[in-house]
């Protein structure tokens, strides 16, 4: 069984390091990609001085299509399991284990890290856990499945979802969006429990300005979604 | 209505702005794609205003009283129609960049690191 983690990496010069060495030791079992999106800082040539594994955009093509990137390697190549691990130190690469092992064991399509399962570690603000309690309501009434944690972007694709993933992927914000496209597919999704860090540097791509465009997007997506025609 | 003067100088702008889109055409910096909205649109307005009796015709055939309210109304609506031919020029455009782009990361996925990496020589975007 192949399995991928996808390292996305915009300006991770400092942190790229510590991300795959963490994969490494922690997950040895799973190849790792590095994507970077054209970073203007020294993180092609952390990566190139490390001898990691890793490709370059040309020009800088934002988050959701450097992870597309990441699932039509993970695609092209033949692998059963893909994992995204954003580069900020935020996710625990210890839980790829249990992820990979709960997805094989149960034949699911997706698993989420959830935070707020056990409600244990870094919650995130309460303006930020007020708008995802929205997207876990809307989600809800679209597909009828509750998703605690949609906004995480700690999850892992099985072989269908790679496949979905690599032909199609919203170019920002695409966490919420892409759970509902699975969901209506008819595909399985599952959340464990995971405690996630503080981001460890860096300041969050959503700024509060930047939050309402979020909301907007985010929730129209999804309505869209639903229009589209089960397939 | 228009005084024959405005007339002259309205027919000499519209001929003036077709042989400059021309021309860019000619030269290929522009895509005769694109400006073909425009060249239509110039060469509505020449036969308007060449025709006296013509935009009061359709004024009345539309139901509009004053001549000038319609030219507004129908510019206005001509410039919404290129505008969004332009939105959706643009979104087929970004996505035949995302695939290009990716496509040319992927490639080099399997050439030895080093080979490919091209960030710091366009650090705007």
């Amino acid at each position: 069984m192949k399995k991928l983690a996808i390292i996305p990496a915009y300006n991770e010069g400092e942190n790229i390091k510590g991300t795959v060495c963490d994969i490494l030791k922690n997950a040895p079992d799973f190849d790792y990609i590095v994507i970077n999106d054209c970073s203007t800082d020294n993180t092609a040539q952390v990566c190139r001085e490390n001898n990691f594994n890793y490709i370059s955009h040309p020009v800088n093509l934002g988050i959701g299509n450097t992870v597309q990137t990441g699932y039509i390697y993970a695609y092209r190549n033949g692998y059963d399991i893909a994992v995204q691990v954003d580069g900020d130190g935020q996710h625990d690469t210890k839980y790829l284990h249990e992820m990979a092992e709960h997805l094989i064991k149960n034949n699911l399509d997706m698993v989420i890290g959830s935070r707020f399962i056990d409600k244990e570690g870094f919650q995130s603000s309460a303006v930020r856990r007020f708008g995802i309690n929205y997207f876990t309501c809307l989600i809800k009434i679209c597909t009828g499945k509750k998703i605690t944690d949609p906004t995480s972007g700690l999850r892992m694709a099985g072989k269908r979802v790679i496949e979905k993933f690599a032909k199609e992927y919203p170019k920002d914000y695409p966490e919420p969006e892409t759970v509902v496209t699975v969901l209506r597919k008819g595909y399985k999704v599952e959340e464990i429990p995971v405690i996630m860090r503080k981001r460890q540097g860096g300041v969050s791509s959503i700024s509060p300005k930047k939050s309402i465009y979020y909301m907007i997007k985010v929730t129209l997506a999804i309505l869209v979604d639903i229009l589209r025609k089960r397939v | 209505m228009m005084t024959n003067k405005f007339r002259i100088i309205l027919i000499l702008i519209l001929l003036l702005a077709l042989i400059g889109i021309i021309r860019m055409v000619r030269k290929r910096s522009i895509e005769l794609k694109y400006v073909l909205s425009w060249i239509i649109v110039d060469v509505i307005v020449l036969i308007i205003v060449l025709i006296p009796g013509l935009l009061d015709g359709i004024a009345a055939l539309m139901g509009v009283y004053s001549v000038m309210n319609m030219v507004f109304f129908l510019g206005f609506c001509f410039l919404l129609i290129i505008t969004f031919t332009l939105t959706v020029a643009l979104s087929h455009n970004s996505n035949k960049l995302r695939k290009m782009a990716q496509e040319i990361a992927l490639s080099g996925a399997g050439k030895k690191n080093g080979e490919n990496d091209r960030d710091g020589e366009n650090s705007g975007n």
